[in-house]
């Protein structure tokens, strides 16, 4: 019999493999726990086991411990139409330990004694219990404060205008880069570097912006490029920085995550006309495809096809949705297609430095689907897209060969078709949220305020974070132009 | 009558979720080996937590569920549905799902395009791919194109119309024939596919941190009255059971399947036992007075004893607004959420 034993442990902390005579190995569910034994499930009768593995999640080195048990007594106590259930004696081992060691530390290849499984035992259930009596007390914040060193504390700092916290944002960038000029404030392997190539490597790097809502939209139609370029820098607190020295070459028109925010097609026309007449390329940056949009979004395609071949202006598409693909399947030899930020799938959070504390943790985001062979053929191929749109979002990327976009500094983490904006404005709930076509722009006026120290805003109908080290840490941007980084994207929300 | 698919968190909420009326059920399988190597950095599908019981972690409770299936005859399709996975992953889920097929398993739900492309180069036979609602945005241009991988399902995600839904069936019926809406609980505020934050043991949601309403900035306000200036009021965690609290689209049953829906999720992997078991319940009682509506359209009278065409109605439209009135009566006798799915 077990005694205080504990019952279905999460397989994620606990699981249990049973090495049989017939070098079968199977792994099973540990349905009960306790320090002088344990459980497990079958769905056939075993009789031959010769080792059993328990494998111990510890939380404090995130790493599991293997504890392995050599001829295992175990006794079958119960079945039923499905299952086997055994129950392992662990208690007594010390002294068949004198004829053969029982139990051993598999990985260290230790052997050691029934204390070793006791040790291991009270280690998880006291663990497994303290998370649970954390995730009770209902305080996510003390929870992670505990788990991860996330200061909890700070989240009551917001600043409520976003304008004068993204300055914030800014001057801590611009005071990190003073700062690395004599330190190498980087924390990421192999890019230091790139440290001293400094913006000369960035002379092959094409600069665009990012036209994203109506307001942008008016502006850039009311002056020339010149004063709108000005008027961009200093409305950004971003004149001091030296990339505002570089002369932007192309134009992003269109938000990629509201589509509302897509401008009318006329005002589309003008905007294109405009860039053209002062030599700048266009990307246009199109949204997820709602079904109810389809047939005007495919009338107002065709309308921008006439007007690029009566032009002789070919154009890049930014497509966050398949359903694009066919609209534009017959046009390619005026439209390029671009896979946009919504299908470059990744993690993405401000706090991702407080869940992966190391280097090689860090390491584990680095790639995505995208940096498959087998899924580059397929895009090339299937749609002949060949450039792909990032974001520098707080930890190195590895770019697959090619050329690409970096979107920088904000990067987009959430994002909900039905906007939580407009929910709260209209309905006073975020989650009152429904279909919204023909809005009145709440996000002319208003954001969702998160704690200062984030680096994060609920903006249109999405989050996003803002990576702080993108502007801040010179070696940055010249590694990634080395890395497949053809073209930089500045956007400032 | 359309199918009631219920989430499972262990094989042990098996039999009596099949005894409240559960017609197929969907579940995570996570080897250990992949949680050893990944944690939940790299999750195998969208339960990225480890400390509490969300999915299957042993082949041979896998097995135990195949016992299981083969006694009662409900349908299991396991989620690998993950946003994305990177390099060796994809060759790492293929013989997993190749394994799982083994046992017995044959349906998966799939929400990364890459995977789907992967494993239908690597010619995995007999593998049935339902597309997940975390998949990318569903319209039928996207799902006539995805048909061409031989896909069985869609899933639609939580932030789609029902008319929209109608139409995507209109058109796609041919090439794909089953089609899942969302039901009951976890109406999230952010669409699945473009949730790219984490979910894990020690962070809360992105979207539960906490937030002001604030200002662009101290500009005037243009959109001045417009603005419900109401603090934003949260739902308490229930203490007792209510249907839907967090989530709910049970009033929409009779459209949902004039639209063609085929099969209704309800979300409830790592639910207490007890409040799923009372949302299939609850579903089950929903539908069978859609069946009752439906059955006796052809000859009773509307709501207030009139012709519905005397009322300016449709039939459809007024068996509807009369299925709503029963669903509010005798399912939430008053008490309903209001967190509406549609």
């Amino acid at each position: 019999m077990l005694t205080d034993s504990v019952s279905m442990i999460p397989f994620a902390l606990l699981s249990g493999f049973l090495y049989c005579r017939d070098e079968e190995v199977i792994e099973v569910r540990i349905t009960e726990l306790a320090e002088n034994g344990f459980c497990f499930r079958t769905a056939q009768e075993v009789d031959s086991i010769e080792k059993i593995e328990l494998h111990f999640y510890e939380e404090q080195d995130k790493k599991f411990r293997v504890i392995a048990i050599d001829h295992p007594r175990s006794l079958e106590v119960s079945s039923d139409e499905f299952s086997y259930t055994y129950e392992v004696q662990v208690h007594g081992l010390d002294e068949v330990k004198r004829e053969q060691p029982c139990i051993s530390d598999a990985k260290s290849k230790i052997s050691a004694s029934t204390t070793m499984y006791r040790v291991a035992v009270q280690g998880l259930i006291q663990q497994y219990y303290h998370y649970i009596q954390l995730k009770m007390s209902g305080d996510d914040a003390t929870l992670s404060e505990v788990y991860t060193g996330y200061p909890a504390h700070l989240d009551e700092e917001i600043t409520k205008n976003f304008v004068k916290q993204r300055q914030a944002w800014l001057r801590e960038t611009f005071d990190m880069q003073i700062k690395e000029k004599d330190t190498d404030s980087t924390k990421i392997a192999g890019i230091d570097s790139y440290k001293n190539l400094e913006h000369s490597l960035l002379k092959d790097c094409e600069l665009a912006i990012q036209l994203d809502h109506s307001t942008y939209y008016e502006k850039y139609l009311n002056h020339p490029i010149a004063d709108f370029m000005k008027m961009y820098w200093e409305e950004n607190a971003f004149s001091n920085h030296w990339l505002s020295k570089q002369t932007v070459t192309r134009l992003y028109i269109g938000n990629e995550f509201c589509h509302n925010l897509f401008p009318d097609w006329n005002q589309l026309i003008c905007m294109m006309e405009k860039a053209r007449s002062e030599g700048l390329d266009v990307t246009i940056s199109f949204t997820y495809l709602r079904e109810e949009l389809l047939s005007q979004t495919e009338q107002g395609i065709n309308q921008l096809y006439d007007w690029c071949k009566k032009m002789n202006f070919p154009i890049e598409l930014v497509i966050n949705d398949w359903g694009m693909l066919p609209l534009i399947q017959k046009k390619t030899d005026l439209f390029t297609p671009v896979l946009g930020v919504l299908l470059n799938k990744r993690r993405k959070d401000p706090r991702i430095k407080y869940k992966a504390k190391c280097d090689k943790e860090l390491e584990q985001f680095m790639c995505n689907s995208l940096n498959n062979d087998f899924y580059q053929e397929h895009l090339q191929e299937k749609y002949g897209m060949n450039r792909y749109e990032y974001e520098s979002c707080g930890y190195p990327i590895e770019i697959p060969k090619g050329r690409h976009s970096l979107h920088i500094p904000f990067y987009q983490t959430n994002t909900s078709q039905y906007c939580p904006l407009y929910a709260r404005c209209k309905e006073g709930r975020r989650g009152k949220q429904s279909f919204v076509n023909g809005c009145p722009e709440y996000c002319s006026e208003y954001v969702f305020s998160y704690p200062d120290h984030l680096h994060m805003v609920g903006r249109f109908n999405s989050l996003f974070g803002y990576d702080t080290e993108i502007l801040g840490v010179n070696s940055l941007l010249p590694y990634y132009v080395e890395h497949g980084i053809d073209r930089i994207v500045m956007n400032f929300m | 009558m359309m199918k009631i698919v219920a989430g499972l968190g262990s094989i042990d909420e098996y039999i009596p979720y099949v005894q409240a009326g559960a017609d197929e059920f969907f579940c995570g399988y996570v080897p250990a080996s992949w949680t050893e190597k990944y944690g939940t950095l790299q999750a195998l599908n969208r339960r990225e937590v480890m400390n509490v019981n969300v999915q299957l972690g042993s082949m041979e409770d896998l097995k135990i569920l195949k016992n299981m299936m083969d006694c009662y005859g409900i349908p299991v399709k396991l989620t690998f549905n993950s946003l994305f996975y990177s390099n060796e992953q994809y060759k790492e889920v293929a013989e997993i799902i190749e394994r799982c097929m083994n046992v017995g398993f044959s349906t998966f739900i799939i929400a990364d395009p890459a995977l789907i492309v992967y494993v239908r180069q690597q010619g995995i036979r007999n593998c049935r791919i339902h597309l997940s609602g975390e998949m990318s945005e569903i319209n039928s241009l996207f799902l006539k194109n995805i048909a061409q991988f031989d896909i069985e399902r869609v899933i639609f995600h939580r932030k789609n119309t029902i008319s929209e839904m109608k139409s995507c069936i209109v058109q796609c019926k041919n090439q794909i024939p089953e089609y899942e809406a969302f039901m009951l609980n976890e109406l999230c505020h952010f669409t699945g596919a473009y949730c790219n934050s984490l979910h894990c043991d020690e962070l809360c949601h992105l979207c539960h941190v906490p937030y002001e309403l604030g200002t662009y900035d101290e500009t005037e306000q243009k959109t001045e009255g417009k603005l419900v200036v109401a603090e934003e009021t949260f739902l308490e965690d229930a203490e007792i059971y209510v249907t839907g609290a967090t989530g709910c689209g049970l009033c929409s049953l009779y459209q949902l399947e004039q639209a063609g829906v085929t099969h209704l999720k309800i979300v409830g992997r790592g639910n207490y036992v007890d409040c799923e078991r009372q949302d299939i319940a609850q579903l089950k009682k929903a539908l069978n007075i859609l069946e009752e509506i439906k059955e006796n359209r052809e000859n009773q009278s509307c709501i207030s004893q009139m012709p519905c065409s005397d009322r300016g109605y449709e039939r459809d439209e007024c068996n509807s607004m009369r299925f709503k009135e029963r669903i509010q009566e005798e399912l939430f006798h008053g008490k309903c959420s209001k967190n509406c799915y549609y």
